[in-house]
Order: structure tokens, then sequence, then C-alpha cells
């Protein structure tokens, strides 16, 4: 699926529920990011030093400079964009990836939050292809976490194997630790859990009383059963406890080895930047969908072959023919070309 | 049910280890013992496709989706790191990451250790975590020699009997880690392929169980 397709399709889609598209400059100032080095997934920034002498980069992140420019304590601000991010490739040197995505910024409730993740599965819909949307809550695991005995230097070790699915790591550290009981239980229960919305709810109503599952259902309960169709409950979704704090999610599509859209509510951003905000969002990493484009070559109408025998006159009749009836044809003196076609009109004898 | 699982299993003996416990657990593939040098092998009643691959990259077919699961040690996945789940400890291949040094050696802390190893990531963790300053020297091939030539005061690498490094008069001086055989699985795949990689977690789970 092209990008600018999606795009302008999915635009019109976030649009349509008062969101704003949000354009960025390319670039933005470097001081912005080493500010906030642990919100990005890398510290690998490309830099360079502009007329005034000042340290610019080629944006990495979107959501920060977002949260720079939208600065209104009482005001509900939502915002797209679709822009591109400047990130360090898999092997080595820098990619350049097309983002998606979009930000609600001001206070949180249920609705807003069911609005959010509606908004990530449309846009995932829009692919075409089979998707899933894997959703945790950071809230309740640690909820889960602090009515356990376990040190809090340990959590992010959890978090790690809750990632892994590692249930065999999880087991070895927990009995390290020395935790039994229903914590144990509850634990090693999450590190395997997968289930639809509301069986899923359910087991979790049983294990534990977290208020967490509460915001769960009231924000299920907001959303349309297809859409429900294609989450699950599931804890490894992978997110930095450092700024996301509540229901955090992880896009998935049929073709793609990895996660092509992530988000999540990350008021725990903001208030590391001593900001009274709630927000929540998520971005679609286009690069992570052409793995799944199947290119198909188009198919011309016509091959018109001619050589320096071909009468002028005849051919350029052929041509103006032939864009009268708007058919698309590539003039050639060879018959073998790396592209296909339907029919041939071959002019290369003087008739 | 239409679908193939792609396993990637490691070319060698863990390998032919590991693929004996898939068999026991139901997911035979007899063409894959007869030797010769194929390397892909599909059973297409089970609907399973294995093929071997050089031990070190298991984890990069997994993580990019080309297999859905695979077998992978656990050394690997501590330097390496990919992403994706671990979702069995297959109880095989069984050693230990450790140190290892000169039978009489003595830690001069007043200069940075040296320590050759093809386990930079892991070492590196493991001596910033007591502390130690390090200097660390990359080495892709029989690390036993290093210290013995005066190259590194100590290395990192894996042990099984011991017996490579008695031969070179070297012992192991700390342990790092346990290592062993570990299933693991794509996450994608693990998420649209679920109730099949599923069931052969299961099945494989308790064939390691009943061991």
């Amino acid at each position: 699926m092209d990008i600018r397709v999606l795009s302008e399709k999915v635009g019109r889609l976030y649009e349509k529920r008062g969101y704003e598209e949000f354009r960025l400059s390319k670039f933005e100032e470097y001081d912005l990011y080493a500010k906030n080095k642990d919100f990005l997934v890398s510290d690998r920034i490309i830099t360079f030093t502009d007329t005034n002498g000042r340290l610019l980069a080629l944006k990495p992140d979107v959501t920060l400079s977002i949260l720079k420019a939208v600065e209104k304590n009482d005001v509900v601000s939502r915002y797209y964009y679709s822009e591109n991010v400047y990130r360090p490739a898999k092997g080595t040197g820098f990619k350049e990836i097309p983002q998606l995505g979009l930000e609600l910024i001001g206070k949180l409730d249920e609705v807003k939050k069911a609005e959010v993740l509606t908004l990530a599965i449309r846009t995932l819909k829009a692919t075409g292809k089979d998707f899933l949307v894997d959703i945790s809550s950071l809230s309740l695991i640690e909820d889960i976490l602090a009515g356990s005995s376990l040190e809090t230097e340990s959590w992010n070790r959890v978090m790690d194997l809750l990632g892994e699915k590692n249930e065999h790591e999880m087991e070895k550290l927990l009995d390290e630790k020395e935790i039994a009981g229903r914590s144990r239980d509850i634990l090693l229960m999450l590190t395997t859990f997968r289930k639809g919305i509301s069986e899923g709810l359910e087991i979790l109503k049983q294990a534990t009383n977290s208020p967490s599952i509460k915001e769960l259902e009231d924000v299920f309960s907001l959303l349309e059963e297809e859409d429900l169709e294609n989450l699950r409950l599931d804890f490894s979704v992978n997110a930095n406890r450092k700024y996301y704090n509540g229901i955090v999610f992880s896009g998935f599509i049929e073709g793609a080895s990895e996660s092509v859209l992530s988000g999540g509510e990350y008021t725990r951003l903001l208030a590391n930047m001593k900001r009274k905000e709630e927000a929540m969002g998520f971005a679609l990493y286009a690069d992570r969908l052409e793995n799944t484009a199947v290119k198909s070559s188009p198919i011309l109408d016509y091959l018109v072959l001619y050589s320096d025998k071909t009468d002028r006159k005849k051919l350029l009749a052929t041509i103006k023919e032939l864009e009268d009836k708007d058919q698309s044809f590539i003039l050639s003196t060879e018959e073998s070309t790396s592209f296909k076609y339907n029919d041939l009109l071959d002019l290369r004898r003087k008739v | 049910m239409n679908e193939y699982i792609n396993i990637a299993l490691p070319k060698g003996r863990l390998g032919e280890k590991v693929y004996a416990l898939f068999e026991k657990a139901g997911y035979e593939c007899p063409s894959l013992l007869e030797g010769g040098r194929k390397l892909i092998f599909t059973n297409e009643e089970k609907k399973v496709r294995y093929f071997w691959v050089k031990p070190s990259d298991t984890a990069i077919y997994v993580e990019r989706g080309s297999a859905d699961i695979g077998v992978c040690g656990k050394d690997i996945l501590l330097e390496e790191e990919p992403d994706v789940y671990e979702l069995l400890d297959l109880d095989t291949g069984k050693c230990r990451m450790a140190v290892a040094a000169k039978k009489d050696f003595v830690d001069d802390r007043s200069r940075a250790l040296r320590i050759a190893t093809k386990f930079t990531n892991i070492a590196e963790g493991y001596f910033l975590s007591k502390g130690r300053d390090v200097d660390i020297i990359h080495l892709t091939g029989s690390i036993e020699i290093a210290p013995i030539l005066g190259l590194s005061d100590v290395i990192v690498d894996i042990v099984e009997t011991g017996t490579t490094l008695k031969e070179n008069n070297l012992e192991v001086i700390e342990e790092i880690c346990p290592i062993s055989a570990r299933l693991i699985a794509n996450k994608a795949s693990a998420k649209f392929k679920n109730e099949r990689i599923e069931k052969i977690r299961e099945d494989l789970k308790r064939e390691v169980e009943t061991r």
C-alpha cells in the first residue's frame, strides 16, 4: 500500500473526528531531543549546524515537536500528522521513515481513549490487510507489582520478561525473589496471556481487583463489535514505563514481521516535562508496511515497434490514433521489453 | 489450518538433538535425517517446514519472520538481543557462559581488565554491572590462546566440559550464567499463527518435562 494513498485516506478519517493536520518543519532544534533522550527510540540523531550556528537535527520523532508547539492547559487539542522521521536503520546508516499518527492532548476520559483506539484500528483497517491489535495496561501491571513484595529495582526485569513472553525465566525470577501465592500466579499468567477482550476481562477480574480493569472495561464498552474482534489482551506490548503509563497497544498486519503501529497513553511523559496535560496517541511506521506490498508493473495497451524504415507519417498517424482512443503505449525499436503489454503494433517494415 | 509453520533449526549437533525433541513431540520430518546438502524439509501432513541455518543466524530468520519459530542458544539471545519471543527452555545444549584465565591469574585492579571474547555485549554488560574497568578485544575463534599469548588477561566464552580450557592451561574463574537452547518465535507470527504455535510449544514443553 502506497503511504501517500494511505495518508490521504486516513487523513480524511481523522479530520472527520476533529483532528487538524499538523505540519512540521524538517529540522528541529537538537536541544529538544537532548532533553528528552529517554523518549526516543535511539539516541543517534542526524545533526547539522545552520547558518546561525545553531545545532539542528533531522527529526527522529514527531510527538515531541507537537508537544512543544501545543501548550494550552484547559483545552483538548487533536492533531494528526504525516511526516518523515530519520532514524538509524537496522544495519548501518540512517533511514527516512514515513510516519503517520495522531495525538490527543489535554484531558482524557474513557470516551477519548476509546476514540484514539478506534482511530488506530481504523488506520490498520485502511491498509486492506488482515490485522490485529494487542492491548496491555501498564497501570494494571504496576498495580500487581506494587501488591507483590518485589522491589522496584526488579520491575524493569519483569517488564522485559513479559515482553518476551518468557515463562521459564519469569518463574526463575519469582523463585529467586521469593514471590509466591497470588502475586506469583498472576505474574506467570500475564506472561503467557493472550485472549479476546470479553474472555480476557473475565479472567483478569477473577485474578485481580486493580482499578485498571475498570478503565479497560469502560474503554472497551465504547468500541464497536467489529472493532473489538481485532483486539487481543496481551501483556507483551513493548512500552517504556518512563513515559507511557496506562493503556498501551501495538498493531500488526498480516505479512509484516514486526508491529507496524504503536501507541498508548503517555501522560507520564508530560508529567516528566512538568506539564499538567494528559495525552494519548499512536504512530504507524510506513516503512514496515513496505515489505507487505506486492509490486505489480503496469500493463500497457500497446507496444508500437518502429525502425528507420518506418514511414514517419504513418507512425505519427498511429500515435495520434492511439492518443485519441486514450490508449497507453510505448514506442520501441526492440520487441523484448521489461514491461507487459496487451497488443503489438509492428510498423517496422515499410508497407 | 492451511498454513505452514516455518521452523529454523541450528545446523550441527545441537540442531539434531533439538530435532529429536520435535520428532518426539509429533512434528516428525523423516527426510530431514537423510543427510545430503538439502536445507529445507517439508512435512505436508503436519504442515511444518524445517530449515537448517547457521546457529548464529537462527535468531535473524525468526526476527525477520522468514521463520515463524526457531531454536537458538541463550548465548546468542543475550549477545544479539533479537526482538523475538522466548517461549521455552528446551533444556538441551546445556553449558555455561564463563570468565576463564590462566591458572595462576591475579587481577590487577589498578588497570583495565583486558578481555578477549566473541561475546562483546555479554562481557561488557557483566563487567559493567561489577563496576570493573574493561578493554574488550573482539575475536571470532580460538579465544583460548589469547591469554596464553598475552593478548588479554581473561576470556569470556562458552564452557561445556571444560576440557578445551584445561588443555590450554586455563580455568574458569567466574561463571556468568547458564546457557541452553531456547524456543523463540517471531512476534507477528505468534499472533497470526497463534493456535498452532501454542500447540507446538505445549507439545514440546511436555517432551522437555518428561525427559
